[in-house]
């Protein structure tokens, strides 16, 4: 009896030796909906209308996107928290690698838009800054926090069902209306020679992703209100088996979103305000 | 006493089941771990081919420091010119040059990008924007590649030194090599504590 107990023990202190040394990534929190608000920063109303959104989004294109906001990045540059993030809770269908993890860290005044593997060629990185800088650091610095996500997520869903889309309308930059030229003259060309080919615009659900499986368990009216579900965590696992099973906390199985298994590699684009 | 004899035949057998059931790891971890570095150099071409671009950009900026550029062209030659043998993974020399040769075209970067923070006139041209912030994606890409070399190397280099991959190794797979470990910059070494909830209400 005491040999087992004092095994136990022993099993028990090798756990707590080796804990540190595995946490060279930031430890991820648990995803506990599309929007994850650590720093409490959306009201519930507007959380709830983003989840809605995004939810849209992924129906519409496929496209998984998750919105997390982080009370401190805890000197950790916030490219690792993106890869961490999008890596761990496995944004984006596996194979198309399709997901998008917007991370927010009010406190450091940081952003970023981590962008799936397979979605590298629709969103570049000088989109995402685009975005960045055009639509997410001016609402921020209002304090805007709901307005500047809900808008970037309506550029981002442009980009994804359009890669050519503008970003901004009114871009304040000459050589872009150079280049805006040149694109409408070879555009002019193509719709010369492929005139007949239907051209998507933004309603069409037709873009040849869709009719890959939709997601059947998406349950959009259940909302996650993640009000303090900072410190449950911490306690817990730390690593990998949030995704898969809600059996830590009644709270988060409440909420059936999880990632469908994609990969990021870094790309996307950072900002401050 | 029969009994005794049958677990200890029957645990080695076990044992034997076990290890068995490793033989194509270290082929397997090899494999991976060779393709994380295919990333790592793919991503290493790019930012290469971005270079050209971003000189060309700069120069068109007027009176830019020149010595500055001069050190980007010349670290860009240097990566592009550099020798690769087909060892270079399990040849520390080999290695060393690589990462010498790649570290001076960061550092040269990374000096012409906070010179730019002195002409207002460039920063603020679009061309340069998306320069600038395909010079970083590239980069943070570059930072991922390593780390999932470095990550698949220490299994593959584990599986080589552990039982039961030693036994492999030793039977099958003896020309198998440890691979070279990249270095991680000393300023990204440090671990820090990360401390959620308390602080950010």
């Amino acid at each position: 009896m005491s040999i087992a107990l004092k095994s136990l023990r022993l099993a028990a202190l090798f756990f707590l030796l080796y804990l540190p040394v595995a946490s060279a990534d930031p430890v991820v929190p648990p995803l506990t909906g599309r929007v994850v608000d650590l720093a409490d920063v959306l009201t519930s109303a507007a959380e709830r209308d983003l989840t809605t959104e995004l939810a849209k989004v992924e129906q519409k294109t496929g496209t998984q996107i998750v919105v997390a906001i982080l009370p401190d990045l805890g000197r950790y540059p916030i490219e690792a928290w993106g890869l961490a993030l999008g890596r761990t809770w496995q944004i984006g269908r596996a194979g198309k690698d399709d997901g998008i993890v917007i991370v927010l860290a009010p406190k450091d005044r940081e952003i970023r838009i981590e962008v799936g593997y397979g979605l590298e060629g629709d969103i570049p990185d000088a989109k995402a800054n685009q975005i960045i800088q055009h639509i997410l650091v001016p609402a921020f610095r209002k304090g805007r926090y709901a307005t500047g996500l809900e808008e970037a997520i309506g550029a981002l869903e442009k980009l994804i069902v359009n890669p050519e889309a503008q970003v901004t309308e009114d871009n304040p930059y000459l050589g872009v209306y150079v280049v805006l030229l040149l694109c409408a003259g070879i555009a002019v060309v193509l719709w010369m020679a492929f005139w007949a080919y239907p051209k998507g615009d933004d309603r069409s659900p037709s873009r040849n992703d869709t009719n890959e499986s939709v997601p059947p368990e998406r349950d959009v009216s259940t909302a996650s209100e993640s009000d303090d579900g900072d410190s449950f965590w911490r306690s817990s696992s730390r690593r990998s088996s949030w995704s898969s099973s809600s059996s830590s906390s009644s709270r988060s199985s409440r909420s059936s979103f999880s990632g469908r298994g994609g990969s990021f590699g870094g790309g996307g684009a950072s900002g401050k305000w | 006493m029969r009994f005794i004899g049958f677990a200890i035949i029957g645990l080695l057998a076990l044992v034997l089941i076990w290890a068995f059931t490793g033989i194509n790891k270290i082929p397997t971890q090899e494999e991976g771990a060779k393709a994380t570095w295919a990333q790592v150099l793919n991503q290493y071409q790019r930012r290469a081919d971005l270079v050209p671009n971003l000189v060309a950009t700069v120069k068109g900026a007027a009176d830019f420091e020149k010595s500055t550029l001069e050190a980007v062209v010349a670290a860009r030659a240097k990566v592009g010119t550099m020798q690769m043998p087909a060892d270079l993974l399990t040849n520390p020399d080999a290695m060393r040059a690589f990462e010498a040769n790649q570290g001076a075209l960061t550092s040269a970067l990374s000096r012409l990008m906070v010179v730019a923070e002195k002409y207002p006139d460039l920063k603020a041209t679009a061309g340069f924007q998306t320069l600038q912030s395909q010079l970083e994606g590239t980069e943070n890409r570059i930072t991922v590649a390593r780390k999932d070399y470095i990550d698949a190397v220490r299994i593959y280099n584990t599986e080589l030194k552990t039982f039961p991959g030693v036994l492999w190794k030793t039977f099958l797979y003896s020309d198998r090599e440890p691979m070279q470990q990249l270095q991680v910059e000393p300023a990204k070494q440090d671990v820090p504590t990360v401390d959620f909830g308390t602080s950010g209400n």
